[in-house]
Parts: C-alpha cells; sequence; structure tokens
C-alpha cells in the first residue's frame, strides 16, 4: 500500500474532520425522515453523535447539552429505564445509550436526570432465573442485554453480585466452538455479540474465566488480510462498524491476559494490524461530504460514523498500567481522542462518573425479579 | 368543511385517509410527541407518520383495547417495523380481542419476508408459534428466508429455537449438507452443522469424529482457502487436544504440499503446540523430540508472521514469544534467535506516563 503511495504521490490519508463536525451538528438537532425507522432508538442518536462529537474533540456548547439532558429525561420511563422515545417502554438498549450519553455531557444535570433506584428496579423487571436478561418486558433475550445492564449499572454505581447472579455462566455458555460468542448459545460467534459478551465480564471482573486463547484467535482472524478492516463473521464481508466492536477486543484480552500473568505481551501494540485498520477507515469509510460508512458504496449513517471512529481513536492508542503508545496514520490532526474500550465513552468521562456514582449508597430493590 | 386530507403512497396505489380525518376516530384526541421545547435528534416525521402515532400514543394512553387499536397497529409498525412498544401493545391486543392466532402467522410472515433483518418481526413470530404451540410451518418458512440470505442471524436463531423446542432434530444434518453443497463457505451452515451434531450424537463417538474429519477434509479439498472448514475441524477436536486423533497430523502434513494455506499452517501449530503441552519428560528421547516439535512450531510462528499471514503479525509473534518462554530453554540457546523482538520505535509516536 505505501509503496503504491510512493508511486502515485497520493496524499496522505485525511480524516475529514470539519465535515463530519458539520454532519454530526446539524444531526444532533435535526434528522430528516429518513430517520423515522430510528423512532425507536433516538438514545442510541444521542450517544453516537455526542461520542463521535467528543473523539473529534468538538466542545458540545452547554446549552445543547442541557437540551440532551432534558430530551433524555422525557426519554426516560416512570417505571425506570430509557427507552426509544417520549412515551415509549423502557428498553436495555436506548438505556444502555442514554447512560452513556449523559456520562458524555458529565455535568450535574446530566447525572440527575437518571432515576438510579427506578433503574434498578427496571433491571430487575427484565431479569431471568437462567442469569440472562431480556431487552425489554416481553421482549428477547440475547448477550447485549447482559452489556447493557452490567454498563449502566456499574457507572451509576447500582451494581449488586445477586443482580447478576448467573449471568457470569450464561454469557460464558455463549462462547463457541469458534472461539467467540454467539448472541446466544448455539449461534455463530459474531462480532457485535462476542464484544457485549466480553466487555460484560469484564465489568463483572470474570472474563478470565473465558477461554481467551481462543477468543484471542478468533478475533483476530475477523482482520481481513486485503481491506485491512475487519468481519464480523467468518467468511463474511468487511464493515466499517467492526472496527470497534472487533478490534475494542484486543484492549479487552490485552488486559485480561496481563492479568492472568502473560510475561510476552507487547507493551506497544495491540494484537491487530493497527495501520492497516486506520488505513481502510480513512481510504474506504468516509463520506467526503461528512460521516462515515460501513464499505465503499454505502450510505453514511450515525451509527457507522460513532463506530468508524471509535475503532480509529482503538487504533491509534494503545496503553496499558504504564504506558501510552499513539500510532497515527496521517497527519496529526488526524488524532481523535482515546476512547475506553469497556464503555466507549472517553476514558476521562469514565473515571468521573465513577466517581460522582459511587459517593451515593446503593439503592434498595422495591420489585421482584421479573421472568 | 374543507375536503378531508388523502396521502398517496409512491410505492402503492391505495389512497388512505389519515386517522384524523376518519369520522369512527373522531372521538380520540390525538396525542402529540412530546420532544419538549428544544428538541434533539428531532426527526422531520412525515404527515403520515405523524398521524398514526399520535393516535398510537391516544390508544395507549387510554389503555384502549378494541379492533380499532389492533388495526391502527398495522399501521404503526409498517412506519417502523422496529417500534417494540407498539409490537407489545399488539400482542396484548392479539390476547384480549382473541385474535386468531393463524391469522396473525399469516401477517407476520409477510412483514419478515419484507424485513428480514428486523429483531421485533421474530420475536413476535416466536411468540404465536408458542401461543398456538405450532411450529409446523416454521422449517419450511425459515428455508425461504434462507434462500434469500443464508446467513441471516434472526432466521438461524428462530430455527435453532424451534429446533430445541420441538425436538425437530431429524433432518437438519441434511438441510446442513445441502447448505454447504450450495456454498460450502457458508458459516452460518458449519455452526449449524456443530449444534445438530453436539446435540445429537455428540463429539465423543469416535465413528462421528472421522465421518466429520472425512467430511471436512473432503471440503478442503475441494476449496483449501475456506476457513470455516479449518475452524470446524480444530473446533470439534479442541476439547480432547488436537494430537489425541491418531494420523491427523500427517493427513495434514499430505495436504501441504498441494492444498496449503494459512489456516492448515496454524492447523499444525495448534497440533504441535497441543503436542507440547502433553509430552510427558519419560525418556530422553522424548526431550530432543520436545525440542524438535518447539523447532517445528516456531517456525510456522516465522513464516505466517513474515510471509503468509502479515495481517496477523502482532499476534504470531506473541504466540512464537510465549511458546519459547514456555518450552524453551537454557540448552536453546545456541539456536538462531527467531526474529521477534519488539517493534522499532516509529516516528510519529509519542510516550506519556497514563
Amino acid at each position: 500500500m505505501s509503496v503504491y503511495k510512493q508511486i502515485h504521490s497520493l496524499p496522505q490519508p485525511t480524516l475529514l474532520r470539519e465535515q463530519h463536525y458539520q454532519y454530526l451538528k446539524k444531526g444532533l438537532r435535526h434528522l430528516s425522515d429518513a430517520y423515522e425507522c430510528l423512532d425507536a432508538s433516538r438514545p442510541w442518536l444521542c450517544f453516537w453523535i455526542l461520542h463521535s462529537l467528543e473523539l473529534l474533540q468538538e466542545p458540545i456548547p452547554a446549552a445543547v447539552a442541557s437540551d440532551v439532558c432534558q430530551f433524555l429525561a422525557r426519554c426516560q420511563s416512570p417505571t425506570g429505564g430509557f427507552a426509544g422515545g417520549p412515551g415509549q417502554h423502557a428498553h436495555l438498549a436506548p438505556t444502555y445509550a442514554a447512560v452513556n450519553a449523559l456520562c458524555i455531557i458529565g455535568t450535574d444535570e446530566a447525572y440527575n436526570v437518571i432515576d438510579r433506584e427506578k433503574l434498578l428496579d427496571f433491571l430487575w423487571s427484565v431479569k431471568q432465573p437462567d442469569g440472562s436478561f431480556v431487552m425489554h418486558v416481553g421482549g428477547e433475550v440475547d448477550v447485549r442485554s447482559a452489556y447493557c445492564a452490567a454498563s449502566v449499572a456499574s457507572l451509576t454505581n447500582i451494581l449488586t453480585p445477586k443482580l447478576f447472579e448467573n449471568t457470569t455462566n450464561w454469557i460464558l455458555s455463549c462462547q463457541n466452538w469458534e472461539g467467540g460468542l454467539s448472541g446466544v448459545p448455539g449461534l455463530e460467534a459474531h462480532g457485535g455479540y462476542t464484544f457485549c459478551g466480553t466487555a460484560a465480564l469484564v465489568i463483572l471482573g470474570k472474563e478470565h474465566m473465558l477461554d481467551l486463547k481462543a477468543l484471542l484467535r478468533w478475533v483476530v482472524s475477523r482482520q481481513m488480510r486485503f481491506e485491512g478492516g475487519f468481519q464480523g463473521r467468518c467468511n463474511k464481508l468487511v464493515d466499517g462498524c467492526y472496527s470497534f466492536w472487533q478490534a475494542g477486543l484486543l484492549p479487552l484480552l490485552h488486559r485480561a491476559l496481563y492479568k492472568e500473568g502473560e510475561s510476552e505481551l507487547s507493551q506497544q501494540r495491540w494484537m491487530f494490524e493497527q495501520q492497516a485498520l486506520q488505513e481502510y477507515i480513512l481510504l474506504c469509510c468516509q463520506n467526503p461530504t461528512g460521516g462515515l460508512l460501513d464499505k465503499p458504496g454505502k450510505s453514511r449513517d450515525f451509527y457507522h460514523t460513532c463506530y468508524c471512529l471509535s475503532g480509529l481513536s482503538i487504533a491509534q492508542h494503545f496503553g496499558n498500567m504504564d504506558n501510552h503508545y499513539e500510532v497515527i496514520l496521517g497527519k496529526e490532526e488526524n488524532r481523535l481522542a482515546p476512547t475506553h474500550p469497556v464503555y466507549n465513552i472517553c476514558p476521562e468521562k469514565v473515571a468521573q462518573a465513577l466517581q460522582h456514582f459511587l459517593r451515593m449508597p446503593v439503592p434498595e430493590v422495591s420489585r421482584q425479579p421479573g421472568g | 368543511s374543507p375536503p378531508p386530507k388523502c396521502q398517496m403512497t409512491i410505492s402503492s396505489i391505495v389512497m388512505t385517509l389519515l386517522f384524523g380525518d376518519r369520522k369512527e376516530w373522531a372521538d380520540l384526541e390525538p396525542v402529540p410527541q412530546d420532544d419538549g421545547p428544544n428538541p434533539v435528534v428531532k426527526i422531520a416525521y412525515s404527515e403520515k407518520f405523524s398521524d398514526v402515532y399520535d393516535y398510537f400514543r391516544a390508544l395507549l394512553k387510554n389503555d384502549e383495547k378494541t379492533e380499532r387499536a389492533f388495526a391502527l397497529t398495522a399501521d404503526a409498525i409498517d412506519l417502523n417495523a422496529a417500534n417494540y412498544t407498539v409490537w407489545h401493545y399488539r400482542r396484548v391486543l392479539l390476547q384480549a380481542l382473541s385474535k386468531d392466532l393463524k391469522e396473525e402467522m399469516k401477517y407476520i410472515t409477510n412483514i419478515i419476508e419484507e424485513q428480514p433483518k428486523n429483531y421485533q418481526v421474530w420475536h413476535h413470530r416466536r411468540m404465536v408459534v408458542e401461543w398456538l404451540n405450532d411450529p409446523s410451518e416454521e422449517l419450511r418458512f425459515i428455508a425461504d428466508i434462507l434462500s434469500q440470505d443464508a446467513k441471516n442471524y434472526h432466521a438461524w436463531q428462530h430455527r435453532q429455537w424451534v429446533i430445541q423446542e420441538y425436538k425437530l432434530w431429524d433432518n437438519e444434518l441434511e438441510f446442513v449438507e445441502n447448505l454447504l453443497e450450495e456454498d460450502v463457505r457458508n458459516n452460518s451452515a458449519w455452526n449449524q452443522r456443530h449444534f445438530v451434531i453436539s446435540h445429537t450424537t455428540g463429539f465423543s463417538d469416535p465413528a462421528v469424529v472421522e465421518r466429520e474429519i472425512q467430511y471436512c477434509l473432503n471440503q478442503i479439498r475441494k476449496a483449501p482457502h475456506n476457513e470455516s472448514a479449518w475452524n470446524y475441524l480444530k473446533g470439534m477436536l479442541q476439547d480432547r487436544g488436537l494430537s489425541s486423533q491418531p494420523g491427523l497430523l500427517e493427513r495434514v502434513l499430505e495436504l501441504k504440499e498441494t492444498h496449503c494455506s494459512p489456516y492448515l499452517l496454524a492447523f499444525l501449530f495448534d497440533c504441535y503446540e497441543d503436542a507440547l503441552e502433553n509430552i510427558t519428560q519419560k525418556e530422553k528421547v522424548e526431550e530432543e523430540e520436545q525440542k524438535e516439535t518447539l523447532r517445528k512450531a516456531l517456525e510456522i510462528c516465522r513464516l505466517l508472521a513474515q510471509e503468509k499471514d502479515t495481517i496477523r503479525k502482532e499476534y504470531w509473534e506473541f504466540l512464537g514469544r510465549s511458546l519459547r518462554n514456555k518450552y524453551g530453554n537454557g540448552a536453546l540457546s545456541d539456536e538462531p534467535m527467531a526474529e521477534n523482538p519488539e517493534p522499532s520505535i516509529s516516528a510519529s509516536q509519542s510516550q506519556e506516563a497514563s
């Protein structure tokens, strides 16, 4: 690839910061009717856009931040948790997105939106006896729900061992013969579900119970040798969003292996080809008018904008206890802020939220588990 | 009074009245969405969308359980099939109004055919099948969806649920084999193969294992660069240990000459690593053998990292260092040191204490 550039004198790949910023700034306020299909995912739109802006290190004006807080407050269900829009039922996915968005904003107004007692009631209402969680009352089970529940419970300090009783074993039963994790036990290993299951176990402190070597082999094998990006499943096509779901597993596994006493880990690189992933994102996943996408020929959207940028950040930043190495393809201006590989918001925002909520007592349970 | 407004959709020639102009709905006050005074992520809903959902919110608010409410849920779903609140409400109405669930099966069949990658539609189908306790249409229906997209994750999930819940294992291995005939690279089909066998005969029976090894090697001969087949071979054997299967290493070494691939080499590495794990320190000859096995394993790591699978260089170099650390010893220090030092620091990198 670099020889081609030398020969053809191509400019260095450039992150189209200004174009992405305008696309995001507009979307945070107004979306066309093409977004009717996401009318039950509006907290997601808040998270995807706010996280993209924080990665680009673009400040969120205080008035906008306050408006987001008030909107998400309207998405909060009277029985706890957050819904896809005002007046809808609570669901773990928009709950995850809303809590993350509020933590990105990180003001007291944002933190105060969350009704912690009711949130805990909601989590109990979707908990199943086998350790899994349904995504919403009367809804489906898959490993995303465990991640959403663990993420919001840990950030807001409402997590108790009882809430996640049996959850570890249920998640472990999702690791299959391929080494990755499936959505429910028995299915094919898949990047999105593997990320959710692994990150949930990291939050619960149980990631060492996975077959880490098999998982590592599976995820590194998902990087495409020609495209440089990642596929979601074996023998499927590359997609920019897996830049986060798949590549984001390498920091998690690095730390897990380190904790297990692995002595031969690199001190400078994640175990994937960081430069190749950056090349794929910058050369193949940018819309020239702003926004990022799956692969050339596909349309831009805020989901791909968020996860392509998140993956680019992972590929740029290596960090462990002692050091922080950067690998920036192209100009220094391509550099994004680092992102936390468990929560996918910036590490400072994670620390700040934890600090805020750890001062509060864990709420008493007022409802019984569902199922 | 002004004439009622009509909506003509581009995709159909049916003209429909807005709910706001229908006499049968005149008693109900629509409820506009409460986005607040300074909305964010505000969607520019079409007039039709706002109309339907304003009335949906009204029904929800009144907890209305009528035929007209049921009819409206279909419109709401048509506008946004991902609205799980509407689906939940439709299920409440199906039960409250004792609706014909066989008709509902027809409805959900059509919706899934139109939107097969949506979570809610498949969950709804599962609920109806459970209520009817009738899986008789499922395998054929799912096969039809898979004929359009052989890797649809929701379809496979529903299929596994039906098979397990209603014990419909009998013809599934045949179904899988047909799919693999069509596309030997269909990883979903390989997964289903593993699913069926592990829940029926299991992988403990040596006859089954030998049959599966044979099957894999045949598929590999036909398509050597098919990662799925290699992953299945390893996945099936890894619990027992790759070196537990006599003659397998030799068969793979044979294939190396004519059907080599990065996957074959990785499989060899795994065989050598497994052998090292299981070596007993009984005789002196074992120690030489161990050194030779280690040497072969490290050579494969080097080959993969530097030539055959360079995208995974960091990984193969890590494995090489790990293996050397675990099984190498002082006696090996006069061997040429494999080139797995830390990558040199690049100009663009900075360092800050975290």
